[in-house]
């Protein structure tokens, strides 16, 4: 791509997401949120076909968190092929097509969300992970934890 | 944690600190804490896997081998000869100016971090403790630098000169050192006052620059300042005298040893002891609004200008063939321009180069007269500013961000070649070239339109020494390491491109005296450089 064209979207985009005005600021006095818009804006720039993600939302505050979503999905309605990895499972289940879950780096499930569903007969996708990876102790961690806080 | 030998030798003077109530214990701690972080080494993106294990040691206490090396000169400075205001002048000029340089570009950061802010600020420990920390942390590296800069000459000096020599060192010493890390924490809290946000930071890195340039014109300054008559060498004193610190210090020792008396040397004596002695009364003074204005280095104002540089644009565009090296050639040119940490290293070399051959050049004139002058071949003490060729270039492979090397990894190029070429050529544009053209003109207007072919020689000669030159380069990519792995490096590598740059202006002077030479020898010249760049560019870099 061109400079000046690359230039010129960039900072269009830059303005869609509200920062037109630190465009030319250095990334170093830039925030976490702002640091994080600026790599989705520079991973997107050449409008690739297949992207790569991994854990997008971090750091964006929740209206970015909405946005980014549906850039998304949308994104995923053109035909282009997104992969994205989280340990965020709400959204997880929320905006993916097709849902691999890893354990101790093997695959335990893939598959649509209605398919884990069916096959595991629970109700949302982080039960369904402590179920495949076999955890129900949080409870019992959790509270260990906070009696040695406490020192009780 | 390790206990340091520094921290038990300091554990004597508890009693000091805490005379001024500061929290000694706690200071120790926070000292203790900085040492172990400056024993860490640094590592490079790419070649961690080179190094192996190594014991924790501190690159700044490796570092000062070179010094070591530096004040064996000063020996016979010190020792031999009665004229002890001029011998004095300048051993305590070598000193500040090497403590000072190191100061500025080095320790900076100590004093101007805020880092530790978010953490030691939110306990309850006071802002006299921390801040006695930091000075005691400054001081303790300079106590280093001095003692490796000063410590064979001042002992060997004793020998000589007997116990009071000792003495007066010492004190002239502490107070050199006192001298300095004050009236740079002024300077900066002047700044700070006036400034805000990210154009702070800017006036700091600019003032920084400037500061390293005085510092070594004022070196030059202390030369003048005696003159050579009949191999006698003579001092009058004169008003501006006054200004150049090393002076005040080499005066107790004119009027001890050399039992001189007139009322400038009492003068001088007396500034040697109250200038240090008021600075630090007005820094205590300062030390409150000093930390709050520090905080405005972690604001952030939010304006800044974009600059379109058209004949930039044009110039990469006739000077880069490849689609690549135009990308490469742009990003090196911010760096270069951009970059603080780059430019407080490298720009006042660049001033520095600017000034040389002018100060040849005025003594020469000083010598014998400017009409005489003109007509010989001192034109070509323009080669003396090719000298900052090799620091500069290889001051290319580190920068301040250098963590941020892993884009080279991730663009799609197959060689990095086009890299270095578009590196070399960013640094003749933006850095080699402004020098030289300012240079040239000044040399055109002393010496006529005669020497603008030699000068040309001069360029092209100067493109092959920095081709030569990119060998510095070689095991690394640009901006990919820290500085802090300059600092153990510099230095010896760099003489045979010394004596390298020496050989250009031998065969230079040489080609002058066979008349209409120098025109074949352009062409010869330029021949060679777009071979061997071609030859580098294919050889060299490519399989870097």
């Amino acid at each position: 791509m061109d400079v000046k064209k690359a230039n010129e979207k960039a900072q269009n985009l830059m303005k869609v997401f509200g920062m037109e005005e630190v465009y030319h600021s250095r990334i170093a006095s830039f925030s976490k949120r702002m640091r994080q818009k600026v790599l989705i804006i520079s991973s997107l720039l050449h409008n690739p076909e297949l992207l790569f993600l991994d854990e997008p939302l971090s750091g964006l505050d929740a209206n970015s968190v909405m946005v980014l979503k549906e850039i998304l999905s949308i994104m995923a309605a053109k035909g282009k092929t997104i992969f994205y990895s989280s340990h965020i499972m709400d959204v997880v289940e929320k905006i993916s097509n097709r849902i691999i879950l890893i354990n101790d780096g093997k695959i335990v499930a893939d598959g649509s969300f209605m398919d884990l569903k069916e096959q595991n007969k629970e109700g949302t996708l982080e039960q369904i992970f402590n179920q495949l990876t076999g955890f129900n102790e949080h409870k019992a961690i959790a509270e260990e934890f906070v009696s040695i806080v406490q020192e009780v | 944690m390790k206990d340091f030998r520094t921290l038990k030798i300091l554990d004597r003077f508890r009693g000091l600190f805490e005379r001024f109530g500061i929290d000694y214990p706690v200071m120790r701690k926070i000292l203790a804490v900085k040492l172990t972080m400056d024993g860490r080494g640094t590592p490079t993106v790419f070649n961690q896997q080179k190094k192996k294990q190594k014991p924790e040691e501190n690159g700044f206490i490796k570092s000062l081998g070179m010094y070591v090396l530096i004040s064996i000169v000063l020996i016979p400075i010190v020792n031999f000869g009665q004229n002890y205001l001029y011998q004095m002048s300048i051993f305590f000029g070598v000193v500040m100016f090497l403590v000072m340089t190191s100061m500025i570009s080095d320790f900076s950061n100590v004093l101007l971090d805020v880092k530790d802010k978010s953490i030691l600020h939110t306990k309850p420990i006071e802002k006299r403790t921390i801040n006695a920390a930091k000075t005691v942390h400054i001081c303790l590296y300079l106590f280093f630098l001095t003692m490796a800069i000063a410590g064979i000459p001042v002992v060997i000096g004793t020998v000589t000169h007997g116990l009071i020599f000792l003495i007066f060192s010492i004190f002239g010493l502490m107070f050199i050192n006192l001298f300095i890390v004050v009236f740079t924490a002024l300077i900066y809290n002047f700044i700070l006052r006036f400034f805000d946000g990210e154009k702070l930071k800017d006036v700091i890195n600019y003032v920084q620059i400037g500061l390293s340039i005085a510092v070594m014109v004022g070196y030059q300054l202390l030369g003048r300042a005696f003159s050579f008559v009949d191999m006698k060498i003579t001092f009058s004193p004169s008003w501006w005298h006054f200004f150049i610190p090393p002076i005040w210090f080499g005066a107790p020792f004119a009027l001890y040893f050399g039992h001189q008396s007139n009322k400038f040397l009492w003068l001088y004596f007396l500034l040697a002891f109250l200038i240090p002695v008021i600075s630090i009364m007005i820094y205590i003074r300062m030390i409150p609004s000093f930390e709050r204005n520090l905080q405005k280095l972690s604001n952030h104002s939010r304006k800044s200008k974009p600059r379109e540089r058209r004949w930039k644009n044009w110039l990469m565009h006739t000077i880069c063939r490849s689609r690549e090296e135009k990308v490469f050639f742009r990003f090196a040119d911010h760096m270069m321009r951009n970059e603080r940490e780059f430019r407080l290293k490298v720009y006042p070399s660049l001033g520095m180069s600017l000034v040389i051959p002018f100060i040849f050049i005025f003594n020469q004139i000083h010598m014998t007269s400017f009409a005489d002058m003109v007509s010989t071949k001192w034109y070509l003490a323009i080669y003396f500013s090719s000298l900052m060729i090799p620091t500069a270039v290889s001051m290319m492979k580190y920068s301040g961000k250098y963590k941020g090397a892993w884009i080279y990894k991730t663009a799609p190029v197959e060689n990095y070649a086009p890299l270095f070429s578009a590196v070399l050529k960013v640094f003749i544009v933006d850095l080699y070239l402004p020098v030289f053209l300012i240079q040239s003109v000044i040399f055109v207007f002393i010496f006529g339109f005669k020497i603008v072919l030699d000068l040309l020689v001069v360029f092209v000669a100067s493109i092959l020494y920095m081709v030569i030159c990119s060998r510095f380069l070689k095991g690394s990519l640009p901006f990919s390491e820290s500085f802090e792995n300059a600092r153990q490096s510099a230095g010896v590598k760099l003489i045979p491109a010394l004596i390298l740059a020496g050989v250009f202006w031998g065969i230079h002077f040489a080609v002058t005296f066979i008349p209409y030479r120098v025109f074949s020898y352009l062409i010869l010249l330029l021949g060679i450089t777009i071979f061997s760049w071609k030859m580098v560019y294919r050889m060299v870099w490519g399989d870097s």
